[in-house]
């Protein structure tokens, strides 16, 4: 994969996980504080501690491969 | 004033006082080095090594906002606020994707402030100086203001005297007022370093002291589970944190921070590219995890150990309607800031003995290092600005560098006073407008956010106007300031609902941005073409 190629996946994927994991995203887990039967936890941590983890994981991958692949020591 | 354990004896005194000796050495060898220039008393000669450009970088990101503001928040809101810490990678990468290109520039260019590159850029060397400077100061006076306010909460609560906030608060004004003018940014940079250790430490050992006093993880979290649902789930508690709201907070406070104009200085002061990209990575991977395994489990511990609900689910409210802290915390709805105090005085001398005494006091002097640590950086920077923008460009344009560093420091010593005398009058006030350091933090950062358009067109596009980007700050500015809490102080309700509506959809800061981008857009595009 070239420079150029790279770093646009790696901005759609760093994006992707600020927009997943602190933005809109939260949605698709967020379980409703008024529905009696939702589920708050999942293997015994709060879901959205999870989630929020998850999407650091990849952020953080996304700033590894930058800084060995794509960002220079005399930009 | 909320009962606490008087557990810790004399070991945070003894330790505070070698903490605050020690920065005053550090001042005095910082004046040693220095030279009577402007350019040494703001950047350090533009010698700053990887070590001390990430760790002061990071300490004047992180302040009392990470170790108080932050497990207060999530205090009050529960776990949804942890997904704030999802801000720090990507002001991790602005460190290196901006600060390359801001040192590069600043470097050629001779910059000592960020209003002399923006000025030079579009051609503006009065209106868009002058803006600039005002932004600077719009972000450092409340930023200031917070951690000198957190050195108050914090004395009261260590020394629970009569007095005890209002001389915490001058002690660590006074203190940090002292080394920085003494030595300038050598010694903000030196002090920044123990207080960059010190606050990294902090906040991963306060996460494990919330997790240790609750009998291990599988317990703690055992206990976070039953929490109510509330703070379990998005918007959290006061169902302020709708996504859309912390997403547009994370990406702007994050990006906002690292362009106001102590970072923007530090950009200039680091000796290489290279310093800034392993900054970069120091910053976005270690302090993410500090805030997510450190602080932001404090938050939940601390909904455990001092319900906000009683024993039938019910929120404790005030005369208006905001939901309270548990009376073992505070008595009023700005108090949710004091949990992590309250616990490591509650809990870890009754767990650990002396032992748990030495790990509270260092935890607190952490604290103290936290504020001290912003509040320094932006003092400084206040006094660059003041000095290089105002005073040298428009009152004594020939005065000597000698001068000018005098002048400097006058400047960081009135900016100390009014910044303290405010923080004791707000205290004293029955409706304290300074509120929730979150709260505040998030404002100061809003602000500064509004040199976000103009840095990106400055650094990366390069098609905006003079008159634009003026116009731009300016719509930003005021967009701000009229969502923020201080409006309906001076105008009442008159803008109805209207701003309420604007204000649980997107953060203050967003908002200013957009109205910001548009008029910068539609007025170069105007102004291009005639």
């Amino acid at each position: 994969m070239n420079r150029k190629t790279l770093s646009i996946v790696l901005v759609c994927v760093f994006l992707t996980a600020v927009t997943m994991g602190s933005g809109p995203g939260i949605r698709l887990i967020n379980p409703d504080p008024t529905d009696p039967h939702a589920v708050f936890t999942i293997w015994g941590l709060p879901k959205i501690y999870v989630w929020g983890l998850l999407w650091y994981v990849v952020q953080l991958g996304a700033i590894l491969i930058a800084y060995f692949k794509l960002w220079k020591d005399d930009a | 004033m909320p009962e606490t354990v008087e557990g810790l004896g004399y070991i945070p005194h003894v330790i505070l006082g070698v903490y605050l000796a020690m920065l005053l050495v550090f001042g005095v060898r910082g004046y040693r080095q220095s030279q009577d220039t402007e350019e040494d008393y703001y950047l350090a000669g533009r010698n700053q090594g990887w070590l001390v450009s990430a760790l002061t970088i990071m300490a004047t990101f992180f302040s009392s906002f990470a170790l108080l503001g932050a497990p207060g928040m999530v205090y009050r809101d529960g776990v949804v606020f942890a997904l704030f810490s999802l801000n720090v990678p990507v002001a991790g990468v602005a460190v290196y994707v901006l600060g390359s290109r801001i040192r590069r520039i600043g470097q050629e260019r001779g910059f000592l402030t960020p209003a002399d590159m923006i000025a030079d850029h579009y051609g503006s060397p009065v209106a868009l100086r002058l803006l600039v400077a005002l932004v600077g100061v719009l972000y450092a006076v409340p930023y200031v203001v917070i951690q000198i306010q957190a050195g108050g909460i914090l004395s009261q609560m260590m020394f629970q005297s009569l007095h005890a906030f209002e001389v915490g608060a001058a002690v660590l004004a006074l203190i940090t007022m002292l080394y920085i003018m003494i030595g300038g940014m050598r010694s903000v940079a030196w002090t920044d370093v123990v207080q960059g250790l010190l606050l990294v430490g902090g906040m991963l050992l306060a996460g494990f002291c919330a997790v240790a006093v609750m009998g291990g993880p599988v317990s703690f979290f055992e206990a976070v589970a039953k929490l109510p649902p509330k703070s379990l789930s998005a918007p959290g508690t006061t169902g302020h944190w709708q996504p859309e709201i912390l997403f547009t907070a994370s990406l702007f406070a994050s990006v906002g921070s690292m362009i106001q104009p102590a970072q923007w200085m530090r950009f200039y002061a680091a000796r290489s590219v290279a310093v800034l990209k392993r900054s970069a990575l120091i910053f976005a991977a270690v302090l993410t995890a500090c805030f997510f395994f450190g602080v932001m489990l404090v938050g939940l511990g601390g909904q455990v150990l001092y319900p906000l609900v009683d024993g039938g689910g019910a929120y404790r409210l005030d005369a208006a309607g905001h939901v309270l802290p548990h009376v073992m915390v505070g008595e009023t709805a700005r108090d949710f800031d004091r949990v992590l105090v309250v616990m490591l005085q509650n809990h870890l001398p009754e767990l650990l003995g002396s032992f748990g005494a030495i790990l509270a006091a260092l935890i607190l002097v952490a604290i103290m290092a936290a504020a001290m640590s912003t509040a320094d950086s932006n003092l400084h920077a206040m006094s660059a600005l003041l000095t290089h923008d105002v005073y040298d460009q428009y009152i004594r344009p020939d005065a000597s560098q000698r001068e000018r560093t005098w002048v400097g420091r006058g400047v960081i010593a009135v900016a100390t006073v009014v910044a303290l005398v405010l923080v004791i009058v707000s205290r004293h006030s029955p409706s304290n407008p300074l509120g929730m350091i979150v709260i505040l933090g998030l404002l100061a950062i809003a602000f500064a956010t509004q040199l976000l358009p103009l840095t990106i067109d400055m650094l990366f596009i390069k098609k905006g106007s003079r008159l634009g980007a003026i116009w731009g700050v300016i719509t930003g500015l005021v967009v701000v300031f009229v969502l923020s809490p201080f409006w309906p102080m001076l105008a009442g309700n008159t803008l109805g609902d209207v701003v309420g509506v604007m204000k649980r959809m997107f953060d203050v800061g967003a908002w200013g941005v957009l109205g910001n981008v548009l008029i910068f857009v539609l007025i170069s595009m105007w102004t291009r073409r005639t």
